[in-house]
């Protein structure tokens, strides 16, 4: 140590020293309380910020155990600090997350450094119960000279995991909303689509929004359009006010133009001024209002021009009527009918049996049978009507639509047919009965002087002289001729008066019956007939019989030669077409007309005899069988005759 | 020769006398023994025959021709009152005409004539049916007993 004197006086010094440096520690002193407190202070705010975070804290060593905990872990994890302290903070994470924690743990451990709470790392806390929440984790590094230790800041997120799901399903909802809407709907800013859904895309003829975000919405106004497209959006811009639903014409991707109903108005869209629209392909039902339109023009048309008169009529007043109606009920605009009393127009004899259908019709809901009814016209004439009727609804009115056939000079042609055919019937009738009682009543007198011509000729013929038996040959001969022609004439008269009904007849049959009526003048010419094999005819058999007989004894009285006679018949649509050809005289085409003529000879009486009628009574035959009768000849080349019998009924299969 | 002393009663009803003439005539040439009775329309020919008006005292024919068209009361009514009468329908009725009607013919037998005959034009054929027409019936058939 020091030595005495020295020591006194350094005693001294020191002494002084002392109190000097007491006096200097003084305030050292205070200071130290003050920091003591200082510290105290700050110790106990950490104590509660720790404490009373609301995000629970954990202290974890680098044996990744944890070492102190605070109120809200306990809170967030259902285990009390006591059961922390010391545990390994493993049992806080869920085991599936448990090696990929420790990795990341590893790393950070290796460089430990601040990092703070981001979301979306998609972590998982897990409480004492077992149950998993999510989480938002902020690590920093604390050391102290005992430890290194990484504080952990864990904060529940799931109220915001939730909120956030809720707030997606919700965008989701309305996206799909959007999406699925049967409307175009698109969102314009700046004169460019940013949004558009499906359908407003396929409305503009994109295949699908993407083709469509972006475009400028002008290329997609059609010209006629622009003005008022450019008032809209002012409109929304500057008044900020929606504008109404309009019919507009659009001119789509590939520059078809088509017709869009379209409602806009102004919003935000990211801060931007916008504005959304809803549009709605009306195309189709323009296309429906236009063919509608002109399905009404063409029936309107059809009810217009129809020769019948068209009317509709409800609760007993006429509503409707075309313009035939006007002249079929004699007046001169539609106003003299619509809205009068139907029955205005309907014959009293005829009200009660309309009123019964009308009452039918709206029943039954049926059309009315045609009937003929008496109408009355403006003037109060009347004409007959063929009526059809049936019930409708029209404008959602119960009605009646009437048809009306003014069949008066139907009935009247009608009426005067019947009187021409029962004249012409009478006529017929009259003529037949002269022919019938003339050819009758004038054989009596002719019979006398025939018959007395040649009682005189036998009494007297040696008593008188040469000239006089000529001349009374010659009053026989025409008496004789006379009443010749009028047996022919009453056998004319009997074709039509007397036939028989038609039957089926066999030609080859009738022919060999008229051949046998010929045998004697075939002797006598030595004619040859032949024929092919004949059809069945429907006929008078013993009218085709005298027919047949008619045609051959022409044939054989008018050749010079040996008389061959060849009777063919040939199919030709629906009619057979016979032909009877011979080797006869012929005859000069100029004779033809007069040839099928009653009485029409052609001849001389020297050169053949007849009377002149047999190809009257042929005509008649083949004309009452609604055939036709001609001859093709040349004189000296022989002559064919054709008639034709028309195939009915059963001969036509 | 006929073994008979009375001659054969014929009636002609018939009012042309042309046609009576000529009936007259063939009758004439006949070899029977006919007496020939003429009336000229159908009233007269029912009277002949009941006996009346002025026929009282005439014979009942064996025979009668009958012609249609007469005046008054025409062949058919006549035809159709003899054929309807038991004292008389016996008697057979030959109708000789002009008519060739269809509707003639077959009325007339449908009313019970015995016979229908047509006048002809030519003369020889005209007394050819009257000389026929009385031989068969005056002589090669059997007539019914008189009275």
């Amino acid at each position: 140590m020091v030595n005495r004197e020295d020591s006194k006086e350094q005693l001294i010094l020191n002494l002084i020293k002392l109190r000097q440096r007491v006096s200097e520690l003084e305030p050292m002193e205070a200071e130290k309380k003050r920091y003591e407190r200082q510290y105290a202070e700050a110790n106990a705010m950490f104590e509660s910020l720790f404490e009373f975070a609301s995000d629970a804290i954990l202290l974890i060593n680098r044996a990744r155990c944890i070492t102190r905990v605070n109120a809200q872990a306990e809170k967030m994890f259902g285990y009390s600090r006591q059961e922390l302290a010391g545990k390994p903070h493993d049992i806080l994470i869920p085991k599936r997350f448990l090696e990929r924690h420790k990795e990341e743990m590893k790393d950070y451990m290796s460089s430990p450094r601040v990092r703070l709470m981001k979301s979306g790392a998609e972590l998982y806390g897990r409480r004492k119960d077992g149950s998993e929440f999510p989480v938002d984790i902020s690590l920093g590094p604390l050391s102290n000279e005992k430890d290194s230790l990484i504080l952990s800041v864990v904060r529940d997120i799931s109220e915001y995991y939730r909120q956030n799901e809720a707030l997606l399903e919700s965008e989701e909802r309305y996206r799909r909303l959007v999406e699925m809407a049967p409307d175009g709907i698109a969102i314009q800013s700046e004169g460019k689509f940013v949004f558009a859904n499906t359908k407003a895309a396929n409305i503009f003829g994109a295949e699908s929004p993407p083709q469509l975000v972006g475009k400028s919405i002008w290329q997609f106004v059609h010209p006629e359009y622009k003005e008022i497209v450019e008032k809209r959006f002012r409109t929304m811009t500057e008044e900020e006010k929606g504008v109404p639903l309009i019919e507009e014409k659009i001119i789509r991707l590939d520059g078809t133009p088509i017709v869009v109903e379209v409602v806009s108005a102004p919003f935000t869209y990211r801060g931007k001024v916008a504005t959304q629209t809803w549009l709605r392909d009306i195309t189709w039902r323009k296309q429906a209002e236009q063919a509608l339109q002109e399905s009404e023009e063409r029936y309107r048309q059809i009810a217009e021009n129809s020769p019948l008169s068209i009317s509709i009529h409800a609760g007993g007043k006429v509503i409707f009527a075309n313009s035939t109606s006007l002249s079929t009920f004699g007046v001169d605009s539609l106003e003299q009918i619509i809205g009068k009393p139907v029955f205005d127009f309907i014959h009293p004899d005829f009200r009660q049996i309309s009123l019964e259908r009308i009452k039918t019709m709206m029943a039954e809901k049926q059309p009315a049978p045609i009937i003929e009814e008496k109408f009355l016209r403006l003037d109060g004439t009347t004409f007959i009507g063929e009526t059809i009727s049936l019930p409708a609804t029209y404008r959602g009115q119960q009605v009646i639509i009437t048809w009306i056939h003014d069949i008066t000079r139907d009935k009247e042609a009608e009426e005067k047919l019947k009187w021409t055919m029962a004249d012409l019937e009478r006529s017929n009738r009259e003529l037949e009965q002269f022919a019938y009682a003339a050819s009758h009543d004038l054989r009596e007198p002719l019979r006398m002087m025939v018959t007395f011509s040649q009682f005189l000729e036998k009494r007297y013929k040696n008593k008188l002289d040469k000239d006089a038996n000529e001349f009374i040959g010659f009053i026989v001969d025409g008496a004789t001729r006379m009443s010749k022609m009028i047996d022919d004439l009453l056998e004319f008269s009997r074709i039509g008066r007397l036939g028989k009904p038609f039957t089926s007849t066999d030609c080859n049959k009738s022919l060999a019956e008229a051949v046998s009526y010929l045998k004697v003048a075939m002797e006598e010419s030595g004619a040859v007939v032949e024929h092919d094999a004949l059809p069945k005819v429907m006929g008078d058999s013993s009218q085709i019989v005298r027919l047949f007989q008619n045609l051959i004894s022409n044939a054989i009285k008018f050749c010079k030669e040996k008389p061959r006679i060849h009777i063919s018949a040939q199919r030709k649509g629906d009619e057979w077409i016979f032909s009877i050809k011979d080797n006869g005289i012929g005859i000069a085409p100029e004779h033809f007309g007069r040839l099928f003529s009653l009485f029409g000879r052609i001849h001389t009486r020297g050169d053949y005899q007849g009377t002149g009628i047999g190809l009257a009574i042929c005509k008649k035959i083949v004309e009452r069988h609604g055939g036709r009768i001609w001859v093709e000849s040349e004189p000296d080349r022989g002559s064919t005759f054709y008639f034709t019998i028309p195939i009915t009924g059963q001969e036509k299969i | 020769m006929n073994e008979r002393q009375k001659p054969f009663e014929i009636l002609l009803v018939e009012d042309d006398p042309g046609d009576i003439l000529l009936t007259r005539e063939a009758i004439k040439e006949s070899t029977l023994n006919i007496n020939l009775s003429v009336v000229n329309d159908g009233a007269e020919a029912l009277d002949f025959l009941h006996q009346q008006g002025k026929h009282t005292n005439t014979l009942r024919p064996q025979l009668i021709l009958l012609d249609l068209n007469l005046p008054e009361k025409d062949g058919r009514e006549v035809l159709s009152e003899i054929k309807s009468d038991n004292g008389l329908k016996q008697i057979p009725v030959v109708v000789l005409t002009a008519s060739s009607a269809e509707t003639d013919i077959s009325k007339c037998y449908k009313l019970h004539a015995n016979a229908y005959s047509i006048k002809p034009v030519n003369l020889d054929d005209f007394l050819s049916v009257i000389s026929r027409t009385t031989d068969y019936w005056l002589n090669l058939v059997t007539l019914p007993p008189g009275e």
